[in-house]
């Protein structure tokens, strides 16, 4: 039986490009009778999707814009 | 050059000489090229300052360092404007030049760590590599909608703003790349396993810090 610190590592490689047949079969067992790795295997994806999500969000405001617009054109001569 | 398009306009060149040809229309497709370059660089910014500044913030916390890059890459296009492929859209190729420079800062700031306070492996494993029992993951529920939350979002940013800018370089260059990890590592020279050990590191404290100034409230 894998321990906790073994399994959560085995849950970023299976996000990150997946697991062999022994370490899905292994990281199976463990999280079967860990519901605190479980919940963390949930959560891993889970803050993925969130700080993904989020990140996306972030909007720009027009006054911020035309200041970054009207800078470069000076920089380059061009305004 | 010039010499050899007046003789050619003038008709002096004799036939024959093939080059005489072709050099003055280069010379006159390089002067249009250039003429053009204002125009379009001019353009551009117009439209595409937003949309890339946009992408910018999305990816990195600092929105003004995030400002100075979108304003490097116009001097960048601006500089390199012949190397510019007409066969691409001018959005795809700005974006690679953004993208090159914010790649730039993050493996920058992943090779100046700064000390952290964040907690390491011991301060959720014990020896035996089980959980401590104070933190060990609680369920959080299903919540779909957390981003529609505001302030869920103000949390999630305080959390992530708490890591240390090493492991941050990381998490970020990860949804960079939008890929799976092989190209961040490379990005970084670091190998495989380091990079999970990383990624786990920032993710056990994100986790704890949304579970206690979220989850549990």
């Amino acid at each position: 039986m894998i321990s906790c610190n073994r399994a959560t590592m085995l849950v970023e490689k299976k996000y990150d490009r997946g697991l062999s047949v022994g370490e899905t079969m292994r990281l199976r067992m463990h999280t079967g009778m860990c519901s605190a790795c479980t919940n963390y295997m949930r959560q891993s994806k889970l803050i993925d999707q969130l700080v993904k999500g989020a990140v996306m969000r972030e909007s720009a405001d027009d006054a911020t814009v035309a200041a970054i617009k009207t800078q470069i054109l000076n920089r380059l001569k061009l305004g | 050059m010039t010499l050899a398009c007046q003789e050619y306009l003038n008709g002096a060149t004799k036939p024959g000489t093939r080059y005489l040809e072709w050099l003055p229309k280069v010379f006159l497709a390089y002067r249009y090229i250039m003429v053009n370059r204002d125009e379009s660089i001019k353009q551009w910014v117009a439209e595409y300052t937003e949309p890339l500044y946009r992408w910018a913030c999305s990816k990195m916390d600092d929105h003004e360092l995030a400002e100075d890059l979108v304003q490097e890459t116009f001097l960048v296009a601006f500089e390199r404007y012949d190397t510019y492929e007409r066969r691409g859209s001018a959005r795809t190729w700005l974006t690679s030049i953004l993208k090159n420079k914010i790649m730039d800062h993050y493996r920058r700031q992943y090779r100046s760590p700064v000390n952290s306070r964040q907690g390491n492996e011991q301060d959720f494993f014990g020896d035996d590599g089980m959980w401590h029992t104070k933190m060990r993951p609680e369920s959080w529920g299903d919540d779909k909608h957390l981003l529609d939350d505001k302030l869920f979002v103000n949390t999630l940013n305080r959390c992530l703003e708490k890591l240390p800018g090493q492991w941050l370089a990381v998490v970020r260059l990860r949804y960079l790349s939008e890929k799976d990890g092989d190209e961040v590592c490379s990005e970084l020279d670091i190998t495989a396993a380091n990079y999970w050990q990383i990624v786990r590191r920032a993710k056990l404290n994100l986790r704890q810090c949304l579970e206690i100034n979220w989850f549990r409230k």
